[in-house]
């Protein structure tokens, strides 16, 4: 097993929930559990997948890891350091220059009135890296990496596709060399035909520079084909973790179970859509006690809206929290 | 059911002429499923306006072609023919029930609103009807939803009532344009399940329009697949996926990822879609096209029918009958 890079111990975010002016002045204790006792943890190397539905605080977690939100309790420890504690500047510029970002909506993200070479040499120059010549090398060494070319250097990104704005997002957040890189639906928003490009360069860069990506996806498909390990979320918390290929072929929960059965397959000749779960995901500010699916579970026990069963390993390295699997 | 013929749909805008749709003509089989696939800016959901007759003209305009649905011809219609067919014998759904529907009225109201409209019917009636066809969608409770606003729904739910509200006049086509791209993949089939057994039920002749290769495997008999504005290959949905004939079908089917299977590395088509305002000249795939020669650059191939109603716009197909 490889050296761990970031460990996510426990982690709670909580958003409290102010609906009228006088709860603003009494505080209701009302809050959503976005993310509600999650953990795992990513070796040096790998590309980590978190899929789930939305709302089920797959971005609320890696916000978090990113420092972009406190967490209400638990701890993210990147190399070892607890990404949430007082640091010295020093150490926080540190993390945040070995922790990037790409986002789903590359439009978005960059800077309309900046050139492609600024956006990707900006975070160069916030870090003071060398003098001027060598960022703008730097930068323009990037920008090739990532498959764009010399003269698109000087363009805005409005004069570029969807891809290749997502190419300049990448080439930015790898501008520093970074350690772990969040890949948040990187390719959602991106034609069929392009997604294929940037899913195969994120592969290929990351071979490169020696990265690590955490992958935060809804997209099944896409997570079999970038992911080494999956962790799958509802309502706030892990219900499955175990290897790619071991989810796919072997889903313990009834809701990897339906998520993996939903998906439509391009292959007429097998068609499988039929109705896979009814209901939709409760409010998460109304939780169901016990197991959080039970509600829509088809497997649903007596148990399971009472007890709220455990996170364990039902195999090695497969851990799944469902009561059909305790004895 | 419904068969298109040439049809090339222009937009004139002050930067120049877009050419959204060129000579696309396919054929829509009584109680089929027809899908449109296609990239963004492929023409497939101009090419659903221009049947429906709600191309914004101008900057639209529909430069060739025919729409015959049922032996009557749309294009030549007079608006308010046209007023009587639409959201009557055809209706459609969007991609995004929050923008279809009203805010302010009550869901009930909206899905009875067609049935006065169109049939005449007294409020009460039509009223009880809708409440018959949100239960049919799948809304539990319906009479007592039909009294909610839209905001009171989940996206899954506003989409089950843009289809009763689609039905409610029983129409003889139903275009669905990206149906389920804005809801999540559970909420998604549970769509695509209500469709399907919608159709087998009640008979309907369906249009999907989605950029997705999954989807339209699940749900469609026949698939055009478009790219900037041109019809690149027509066949049933088994013959497409199991022998596509034209590069652009092939590098698509390679290049997606799958849910059902370990693809080691995909095959990626190289570039990016064109500008339609300067479409390359010949086959407009050609700058992408691993197959490409000397004669796609300068002359646009038509469509070829390479086997019964299968049709391929690809000078690879040359030894295919040439129709249309």
């Amino acid at each position: 097993m490889n050296e761990t890079l970031l460990a996510v111990d426990n982690l709670c975010k909580y958003f409290p929930v102010k609906k009228s002016l006088s709860e603003v002045f009494h505080p209701a204790d009302k809050v959503v559990k976005a993310v509600d006792d999650v953990s795992f943890t990513i070796a040096k190397g790998m590309t980590f997948g978190l899929v789930g539905e939305s709302g089920c605080g797959k971005t609320t977690t890696s916000k978090v890891i990113l420092g972009l939100l406190k967490p209400t309790s638990g701890r993210v420890l990147f190399r070892g350091m607890d990404v949430s504690g007082n640091h010295s500047k020093k150490e926080s510029r540190q993390y945040h220059r070995e922790i990037q970002a790409v986002f789903q909506d590359p439009a978005g993200s960059l800077d309309p009135r900046m050139t492609i070479g600024r956006i990707v040499r900006e975070p160069l120059d916030i870090n003071n890296e060398g003098d001027e010549r060598t960022r703008d090398e730097v930068a323009r060494k990037m920008v090739e990496a990532v498959g764009l070319t010399q003269e698109q250097y000087d363009r805005y990104p409005h004069e570029l596709s969807g891809g290749q704005q997502q190419r300049v997002a990448i080439a930015r957040a790898l501008a520093l060399h970074p350690k772990l890189v969040i890949l948040d639906e990187p390719v959602s928003a991106l034609d069929m035909s392009v997604r294929a490009q940037i899913l195969n360069l994120l592969k290929d860069l990351q071979k490169e520079f020696a990265l690590t990506y955490l992958f935060v996806s809804h997209d099944l498909s896409v997570v079999r084909y970038l992911c080494d390990t999956v962790s799958v979320m509802y309502l706030g918390q892990i219900v499955e973790s175990c290897e790619t290929r071991e989810l796919f072929e072997n889903p313990l929960h009834p809701y990897t179970e339906a998520l993996l059965g939903a998906v439509p397959i391009p292959d007429p000749s097998n068609r499988r859509i039929h109705e896979p779960l009814s209901g939709t995901i409760p409010s998460p500010l109304n939780l169901p006690t016990g197991c959080r699916f039970h509600t829509r579970c088809p497997s649903y026990m007596e148990i399971c809206s009472k007890v709220e069963p455990k996170f364990i390993e039902i195999k090695s390295g497969h851990f799944v929290s469902c009561h059909l699997y305790f004895s | 059911m419904l068969s298109v013929a040439d049809l090339t749909v222009n937009f004139y805008l002050e930067s120049g002429i877009v050419s959204a749709v060129n000579h696309v003509s396919f054929d829509v089989r009584k109680r089929s499923s027809f899908g449109i696939v296609g990239e963004s800016g492929s023409g497939k959901t101009v090419t659903a306006l221009a049947i429906m007759g709600l191309l914004p003209m101008p900057p639209g305009k529909v430069d060739s072609g025919t729409v015959l649905f049922k032996g009557e011809e749309l294009l030549s219609k007079a608006p308010n023919d046209m007023r009587k067919i639409r959201g009557n014998r055809i209706t459609m759904i969007y991609q995004d029930p929050m923008t279809s529907l009203n805010p302010v009225l009550r869901v009930g109201f909206q899905i009875a609103e067609s049935l006065m409209v169109h049939e005449g019917l007294p409020y009460r009636d039509a009223k009880s009807k809708a409440i018959e066809l949100m239960g049919l969608t799948g809304i539990s409770a319906a009479d007592k939803r039909a009294e909610d606003y839209p905001h009171q729904f989940s996206g899954g739910m506003r989409q089950r009532i843009m289809i009763a509200m689609a039905l409610a006049t029983k129409p003889d086509l139903l275009i669905a344009d990206e149906p389920t791209t804005a809801l999540d993949v559970i909420t998604q089939a549970q769509i695509l399940a209500l469709l399907k057994r919608l159709q087998a039920e009640y008979g309907l002749t369906v249009i999907l329009i989605t950029h997705d290769l999954g989807i339209v495997a699940e749900l469609c008999d026949d698939i055009m697949v478009m790219y900037a504005g041109h019809a690149m290959e027509r066949a049933t949905a088994r013959e497409l996926y199991s022998e596509p004939q034209n590069p652009y079908t092939r590098g698509l089917l390679e290049s997606i990822t799958r849910a059902d299977k370990d693809i080691k590395r995909l095959n990626s088509i190289p570039g990016s879609i064109p500008d339609l305002i300067k479409p390359p000249k010949g086959c407009r795939f050609h700058t992408r096209c691993p197959m490409v020669f000397d004669k796609c650059k300068e002359d646009e191939p038509p469509d070829f029918e390479v086997a019964a109603n299968r049709f391929s716009k690809c000078w690879l197909a040359t030894a295919g009958r040439k129709t249309r």
